[in-house]
């Protein structure tokens, strides 16, 4: 009776465990999204400010430059997304490694509770020279589960380590030009050589230290951009074939136990 | 997907700010924590 309870007991938890990672995958994935395309309206904000800034700098009309703006700003959200959907396919890979580490995790402890029963079904009959095997499989199934345990955590160490590697890998990539403006308070002559300055090479001056800068620099990121793609699934295939090396160790150790009652 | 059901509440996700989302996170994790470790006693006791 006490026996059934417990299983009873330990069904309900693995449910309802079962449920919160479903859960806790759910919102994480949901961060995850919300939170880099915070980073894509935070750069694409920026990029806007500081376009902005530097027409008012060297006084010109925003209109005038509404298609080299357009084209620049579609070139830098393209890359942008590029980048964070390579890093959301990384992330995805890890969460289905997680998802499958966890569920093995289950599955072994579920097993371990079926050789509990059957060694109890043993022990009411009497036949008790199987008893050791049963307790070798309980035994490897909580080292399976414990194994698991380990992976459990380093999948959420690496996601979490992700998750702040691309906002860290995005900035140093597409550099916010704000800090590099020029601007400062000046004494009424100074502003009045500055907005006759403008009226004879504001254009040259906007043409020459703003748009070809920034179409230098998204021609330079478009140029280094597949090497770094690649980096990102480079270490999506590492990380998917670290795992199957730690799961294929985890089950050898499971069976070398199961077999030879030893690790 | 992205609907979930916390006490018999169904919440769109999208619809939640990235603050609230991490303390949602944080009470599913300790839960999960102290979830695991019930079932790490059940085992204990079976053993």
């Amino acid at each position: 009776m006490k026996e059934k309870q417990t299983s009873t007991v330990l069904t309900n938890k693995l449910v309802q465990l079962n449920d919160l990672e479903i859960q806790k995958s759910k919102i994480l994935v949901t961060i995850f999204q919300k939170t880099t395309q915070e980073i894509i309206n935070k750069k694409m904000q920026a990029l806007k400010n500081d376009f902005q800034e530097q027409a008012r700098f060297y006084g010109q009309k925003l209109e005038d430059y509404e298609e080299s703006y357009q084209k620049i700003r579609e070139k830098y959200q393209e890359q942008l997304i590029q980048i964070v959907k390579q890093y959301h396919e990384l992330v995805m890979n890890l969460y289905l490694e997680l998802q499958e580490i966890q569920c093995n995790q289950m599955i072994a402890i579920t097993n371990l509770k079926k050789s509990y029963d059957k060694k109890q079904e043993i022990l009411d009959s009497g036949k008790i020279d199987k008893i050791k095997e049963y307790d070798r499989k309980m035994k490897a199934c909580l080292q399976k589960k414990n194994n698991y345990d380990k992976l459990v955590k380093e999948c959420e160490k690496e996601l979490d380590e992700y998750q702040k590697q691309i906002e860290k890998k995005i900035n140093a990539l597409f550099k916010d030009r704000v800090a590099q403006l020029f601007l400062r308070e000046e004494s009424l002559i100074k502003k009045i050589i500055h907005k006759i300055k403008n009226k004879i090479s504001g254009k040259m001056k906007f043409n020459t230290y703003v748009l070809e800068p920034l179409n230098v620099e998204i021609e330079m990121r478009d140029s280094k951009l597949p090497d770094i793609l690649a980096q990102i699934e480079q270490e999506t295939i590492l990380f998917v074939a670290k795992m199957k090396q730690a799961k294929a160790e985890t089950n050898q150790i499971f069976e070398s136990m199961i077999e030879k009652g030893e690790i | 997907m992205k609907d979930i059901v916390l006490k018999d509440e169904t919440i769109d996700l999208n619809s939640v700010s990235v603050e609230n989302l991490k303390s949602m996170l944080d009470k599913i994790s300790s839960e999960e924590l102290s979830l695991e470790q019930e079932i790490d006693d059940i085992l204990q006791q079976l053993m």
